[in-house]
């Protein structure tokens, strides 16, 4: 069995909550994330699943329930306990890159390993390491807007990966990259899973990209309205049954 | 929707935005009354007499509140070009929906027109108040009994000529700028971070720390006059100039790779210095042959107490003029960052870790500001208080203004900051 390494316990988000309207992002939602799980997350815009990945990855705190990081709640956790965890454990990926544009490509990678304590030296062999493996060595001395959608995007990763995180929460990866691109990256994200053990929570828009992971979450309103595993299904299975989950609203607007 | 009533609206909408411009346009109106308060205040005229005749005779205080004036103009149409950058995305929403060119223009046009109505009286009252002990210090020194009240009713008027002046110059600003740029540059206006080379002559770098060590070599070797410091000075900020824009970076760079790649803080730190720094290097240059200048004029008019209050008065509002301009700047530069700290959220710092990189950053980029012609101005303090130009007191009371000034502004610079881009992590980020 598995050790578990996230789980979620009847979490509720709500936003603007001393105001006249608050929101509800999110509501009552519990998951366990096992250690090599490759889960994605879908459903309508406005559902509430980067709220959903974004309390479950310490970045949100919930207004009620309770979120477990090996075995520990997140409310517990001193401020610096949990920046830590995100540092050693976390690497975030987003359609946005998300790259800081004051720093070239080079330090933008630099940063997390700059967080953990490491000598100059082994940052810059890392770093080297993890640019080659994702073809960006090239552009280290750039600036981020000097390089291309699809070389922001695999900066981005590799300053996700250059940490060696145990789990890569990815909000719309391939949101900004190109169909060859975008199978590129599940590709890697896939090699990882199966080779590394390292954990996925992703979100998307894409069945065909959902189709890489072992299970998916459909939210609606704030709620996991339908979960299916993979299990033994082939790929194009699996993907089938995505493509039924994501078309049962539009289907219900048929008249006949 | 009428584009008076849209304008209104996003005015009202993005009020941070415009609050901010609204306080440098009235300090900058207050300064501009102030200045023609000494212009047209009848019992400082200078009166001499000659063949029979009563002649008005222009003393040096006139041209200085003049230069100065001419100044406070610069940095309203400096501030309200920024303001406009800050707007691309509006106006480029606009065109897209189908505004046309005159539409857009009275779009600016009108939110310039509404914030100068706000600003107009108040720096008006704020500029009467400075205005009223301002008076009282110069007939102190000329040994004047005149009624505290007393304002020349000509400021006024001469300050609104010299608004609407300043608005018309914004609106063919404002026109020329919708027309030239396409619907794809203004909206990544905002984003842009790079910093072009535009120089046509490409110097190598170790020029510009020649320029800035040789203006300060004239200005050690060249024999001592009251006004001997002008020159040396804007050699110096030419130097200063140069060594922001091409030398800096390099230096940083190599700097931050050898030394702060282990260390989270520096690393971030240093790195948003220099787009600052490279953001602001107009107004760095100002601020350093401003601040120079005003000095080396205060020191050449020691024995005319009239010029001389007028001197330290221009001092004090150009230099306080030039650092609320920055304040400004980095406020709204700051205002473009909050994705950029909650990424580092992300990454793992910490609020604290966070808090200390704005500290960081801030206290360097004043320390640079106040750093770079603070050579000049002691050399040029030590000249003239040597060759008794001026006293010890003098000389340590400009130093402290200097100091002190900035050290304010730079704690006003870190709490806006700080405030702009920290409160999206305590009040939690709702992305759909």
């Amino acid at each position: 069995m598995s050790k578990e390494i996230l789980v979620a316990d009847h979490v509720t988000k709500v936003y603007g909550i001393e105001t006249k309207n608050p929101v509800t992002a999110l509501s009552d939602v519990s998951l366990t994330m096992y250690e090599g799980d490759f889960i994605c997350v879908m459903g309508p815009s406005g559902s509430g699943k980067s709220t959903f990945i974004n309390n479950l990855s310490t970045i949100d705190v919930p207004t009620k329930g309770k979120v477990f990081i090996n075995g520990k709640e997140v409310r517990t956790m001193g401020e610096n306990e949990v920046g830590r965890f995100r540092y050693e454990n976390l690497g975030f990926i987003f359609q946005e890159f998300n790259l800081l544009d004051s720093l070239t490509i080079f330090e933008n990678i630099a940063v997390p390993l700059s967080l953990s304590n490491i000598s100059s030296d082994e940052i810059k062999e890392r770093i080297l390491t993890v640019a080659k493996r994702l073809n960006v060595e090239f552009l280290l001395e750039k600036y981020p807007y000097e390089c291309s959608g699809g070389q922001r995007q695999r900066a981005a990763i590799a300053r996700a990966l250059v940490t060696k995180p145990k789990l890569i929460v990815a909000d719309e990866p391939t949101g900004n990259l190109d169909s060859a691109h975008s199978h590129e990256l599940l590709e890697l994200f896939k090699s990882l899973n199966d080779n590394d053990g390292v954990s996925i929570l992703m979100v998307t828009h894409d069945s065909m990209i959902a189709s890489y992971s072992q299970k998916l979450l459909y939210i609606k309103d704030g709620k996991i309205a339908e979960t299916i595993e993979r299990g033994d299904l082939s790929q194009k299975e699996y993907f089938y049954k995505i493509v039924d989950v994501n078309s049962v609203e539009s289907q219900k607007l048929f008249v006949d | 929707m009428g584009t008076l009533k849209f304008s209104l609206k996003m005015l009202k909408k993005e009020y941070k935005k415009s609050l901010i411009y609204i306080l440098t346009l009235c300090l900058t109106i207050a300064v501009t009354f102030l200045f023609f308060n000494i212009i047209d205040n009848t019992y400082l005229m200078e009166k001499t007499t000659m063949s029979q005749q009563m002649v008005m005779d222009i003393p040096f205080s006139t041209t200085l509140s003049f230069i100065i004036i001419i100044f406070c103009a610069f940095m309203i149409i400096f501030a309200n070009n920024f303001y406009i950058s800050r707007k691309t995305k509006e106006i480029a929403i606009m065109t897209m929906s189908g505004s046309g060119f005159i539409d857009t223009t009275m779009y600016l046009f009108y939110q310039n027109f509404v914030m100068t109505l706000i600003a107009f009286p108040l720096g008006i009252f704020i500029g009467a108040l400075i205005s009223m002990f301002v008076n009282q210090c110069i007939y102190h020194y000329l040994a004047l009994t005149i009624y505290f009240f007393y304002l020349p009713m000509n400021a006024i008027f001469d300050t609104l000529i010299c608004i609407c002046a300043i608005i018309g110059a914004q609106l063919v600003y404002a026109s020329g700028f919708v027309y030239r740029k396409d619907i794809q540059y203004m909206l990544s206006q905002e984003q842009r971070t790079e910093v072009k080379d535009n120089r046509i002559i490409q110097l190598p770098t170790f020029l510009y720390w020649f320029i800035y060590l040789f203006g300060l070599i004239i200005l050690l070797t060249s024999p001592y006059s009251s006004t001997s410091a002008l020159f040396p000075c804007c050699i110096g900020v030419l130097g200063i100039g140069g060594m922001l824009k091409y030398c800096l970076p390099n230096w940083l760079k190599k700097w931050k790779d050898k030394r702060y790649l282990t260390h989270p803080l520096k690393l971030i730190s240093l790195s948003n210095l220099l787009y600052s720094l490279q953001h602001s290097i107009l107004l760095i240059g100002i601020y350093g042959v401003s601040t120079s200048v005003m000095i080396a004029i205060m020191i050449s008019q020691q024995d005319n107490p009239r010029e001389m209050i007028t001197a330290i008065v221009g001092y004090i509002v150009v230099m306080l003029l030039l650092l609320a301009s920055i304040l400004y700047k980095y406020s709204m530069e700051a205002m473009t960052r909050k994705m950029f700290y909650y990424n580092l959220y992300k990454l793992g710092y910490s609020y604290h870790q966070l808090l200390d990189i704005i500290k960081q950053e801030v206290s360097y980029y004043y320390s640079v500001l106040v750093g770079l012609p603070f050579l000049y101005i002691i050399v040029a303090l030590i000249q003239a208080f040597i060759h008794q130009g001026i006293t010890l007191e003098f000389m340590i009371t400009v130093i402290l203004a200097q100091i002190l000034s900035a050290f304010l502004a730079a704690i006003v610079t870190y709490i806006s900051y700080r405030n702009s881009v920290l409160k999206v992590l305590k009040e939690g980020v709702r992305y759909e």
